[in-house]
């Protein structure tokens, strides 16, 4: 339905021939942006307003029908206009400026600098119309930045034009950061081959990824087909299950029967596991490589589905190493690059080599100026009270179940109590569950800083080590709840580019001091170089 | 445990601050009038809930099923709290502070955040005004950045002209080496 349009040929300033002028500066849309609204506003009315004919429309007669949808129509002009009015944008010397709001009146200011996209759009009815969208990208992660919804064809040409005109003005090194930097003369190798995986690196990659979902999938099949077997589904497991139960540990025939019975359910299940492990993974890592062009990292894979992606080097705000407790002890690791930018998708972080040795992974990393932690970085364990929340909740379940073990005997009689007790008094166990929880992820937790970078690790079974490099923090909070003021330690979140929003790189409870070191440092690194520096690709 | 990373930060502090006091201390504070606007829009909202609670409350005592105010007066200590004794507490936890280079915003009572945006690493900057904040003449800053986390930093019960000043300040540190 949308449409790009191209770039008009003439630069005109956006001033001189708008009829829209408020002021010298100050615009509004195009008028006839009132029609496209207030169609548009209409369309979410239609359903109903059909539904409505339909059901009463014979009974109340069609003309009520008509004046209803009249007035509605009024009412949704009328507040167009209004919006209409109250809305206007000026194009400043260094900044768009674009006013509001009805009742909540909003000026936004986007300095021209901080534009990385500016595109036209048509839908169908603006098209008829002869207006357009126009929509400014900046790197802020909500999307919808700026936009001026409509402007006639020609103004939104002059826009484009204006803006582009005055963001070289005041940058005049690199035109636009998405575009290829000038050939990088130090690889004196173009488009080699940096990293890949064999068959072998990928089986192994694949026992890793053991998993159980292709055995969910076929149990909902054979549940769904299991009028085409002999016997159900839910007799075999009984069998299973009744074999094991018999057995009873006493009963020596039986116990083998039962041993066997688990031991052949077990047989199966790992076997799926680790089949379906290895179909996922040969679909997607099939002929991993990895390619050192002059945009950047180019990673193909996959075996149906070919992926083919370019990832630019000085678009990389972050590094990701990560293992499992058991594939650490073989010494393989992932590396993702934490990255800005919206080409890859759903991907919150881009996987750059999914099972690699040290000396494979670091001096890509590298690549992306980002380097390991040196053997005199320091990690440091946070703040014990970083359990406190588990053990308050385990205490909490563990005091209810200690007065129910006292209470109950009161008012249950005697013959049904033991059961209830005997299930209290092993029920307390689980409580306890959240604090070991607690006590592993506080024991995997550490945190480090040398002069470039923040380093942080998390996770006991799936063991996370994050490397920010401190010139690439957008904000830094520090965050305390009630027990941390108390205690005087605080969580430090950092604000970075890219990434996913539900998990925030964050250093749990460390001394209130050490995190006003620790941010200043990050600050200090970052306000001396402009956003748009840090996202500019290095000159050749 | 942490004494040693001291050694590794070795910088002249941007605060000369070890605890929250003294942090909040060295902060500006919001325009006092933003009490006013909180203290207005806890009686708006306080009285869209608490008209169906009093209804509610002398159709119940009709019926005898409870005695009046039963229901109505704790739920009116509760507004009332919320009207006369938290708008004041909330303000007193807001402040900012315009560094060189960077702007620091704490805000929150039983939460405490303490948040610092580099000029240089602001978006695009809002300043928004609704109704009642404009009866007042304030208005609200609004930072976007590119994290993901802190996509958005509102510091808000600002007089406009000092909003606006903040703004044009913030605005001149983009790119300012280029212009």
């Amino acid at each position: 339905m949308d449409e790009i349009i191209d770039t008009p040929d003439t630069i005109e300033a956006a001033s001189e021939n708008n009829v829209n002028a408020i002021d010298n500066d100050r615009f509004h849309l195009s008028p006839l942006s009132l029609i496209a609204n207030t169609i548009t506003g209409l369309r979410s009315f239609m359903f109903p307003i059909l539904a409505a004919a339909f059901a009463v429309g014979n009974k109340v007669g069609y003309t009520f029908i008509l004046i209803a949808v009249a007035v509605i129509a009024l009412i949704t002009l009328g507040f167009t206009y209004w919006a209409w009015k109250r809305f206007s944008y000026q194009i400043g010397a260094e900044e768009i400026r674009i006013e509001s709001g009805i009742l909540n009146r909003n000026a936004r200011s986007i300095p021209y600098e901080r534009i990385q996209d500016v595109s036209l759009e048509q839908s169908l009815i603006p098209r008829l119309l002869g207006i357009s969208a126009v929509k400014f990208e900046t790197g802020g992660s909500e999307g919808d930045e700026g936009s001026l919804e409509f402007v006639t064809v020609d103004e939104a040409g002059n826009l484009r034009q204006l803006i582009r005109t005055r963001k070289s003005g005041t940058a005049p090194i690199v035109a636009d950061t998405n575009d290829a930097p000038p050939q990088d003369s130090a690889a004196a190798v173009q488009d080699d081959v940096i990293f890949s995986m064999d068959i072998k690196r990928i089986f192994t990659l694949g026992i890793f990824n053991f998993s159980l979902i292709l055995f969910a999938v076929i149990t909902g099949l054979l549940q769904q087909l299991d009028f085409l077997l002999p016997y159900s589904l839910e007799d075999i497991i009984k069998t299973f299950v009744d074999k094991a139960d018999d057995s009873g540990f006493i009963d020596g025939f039986n116990m083998i029967n039962g041993f066997f019975g688990i031991l052949g359910g077990l047989t199966i299940v790992i076997i799926v596991g680790l089949l379906s492990g290895q179909i996922q993974t040969f679909l997607r890592e099939y002929g991993f490589t990895l390619t050192a062009t002059d945009r950047g990292i180019r990673r193909q894979r996959g075996l149906l589905t070919l992926t083919d992606i370019v990832m630019p080097l000085h678009r990389v705000q972050a590094a990701i190493v990560q293992t499992g407790a058991i594939r650490k002890r073989f010494g393989w690791y992932a590396l993702k690059f934490t990255s800005l930018g919206t080409d890859m998708g759903r991907e919150s972080s881009h996987m750059i080599t999914p099972l690699a040795k040290d000396i494979e992974y670091w001096p890509i990393a590298h690549r992306a100026s980002i380097h390991a932690p040196s053997e005199e970085t320091y990690f440091h364990h946070s703040h014990i009270s970083f359990m406190a929340a588990s053990i308050l909740f385990s205490t909490f379940i563990i005091a209810v179940i200690f007065s129910l073990s006292i209470i109950l005997p009161e008012i249950i009689d005697a013959d049904n109590i033991s059961t209830s007790l005997t299930i209290l008094s092993w029920v307390w166990l689980f409580a306890l569950l959240p604090t070991l929880f607690a006590y592993l992820s506080w024991r995997y937790h550490f945190y480090a800083i040398d002069d470039k970078q923040i380093y942080v690790k998390s996770g006991f079974w799936n063991q996370k080590m994050t490397i920010l490099p401190m010139t690439k923090t957008q904000s830094i909070d520090l965050v305390q709840g009630p027990l941390s003021q108390y205690l005087n330690v605080a969580d430090i979140k950092f604000g970075i580019a890219g990434g996913s929003g539900f998990s925030v790189l964050t250093i749990h409870n460390i001394p209130i001091a050490t995190a006003y070191h620790i941010r200043q440092n990050c600050i200090e690194a970052a306000k001396d170089i402009d956003f748009s520096d840090l996202i500019k690709a290095p000159k050749g | 445990m942490n004494d040693d990373i001291q050694q590794v930060t070795q910088t002249k502090p941007l605060f000369d601050a070890n605890t929250n006091e003294d942090m909040r201390n060295a902060m500006t504070q919001l325009d006092p009038g933003y009490i006013l606007v909180l203290r207005l829009s806890a009686f708006i909202w306080g009285l869209i809930l608490a008209i169906p609670i009093f209804i509610a409350d002398a159709a119940m005592a009709n019926k005898a099923l409870i005695e009046p105010f039963v229901v109505a007066a704790p739920i009116s200590l509760i507004f009332l709290l919320m009207i006369f004794l938290l708008p004041r507490r909330r303000y007193n936890r807001w402040g900012y502070d315009m560094g060189d280079g960077q702007i620091q915003i704490v805000r929150g009572y039983l939460f405490y955040t303490d948040t610092i945006v580099p000029f240089n690493r602001v978006q695009h900057i809002d300043v928004a005004q609704g109704p009642l904040m404009r009866l007042f003449g304030l208005s609200t800053l609004v930072l976007h950045t590119a994290g993901t986390h802190n996509s958005t930093v509102i510091l808000p019960g600002l007089k406009r002209t000092i909003a606006e000043e903040m703004r044009n300040t913030i605005r001149a540190h983009i790119k300012a080496d280029m212009l």
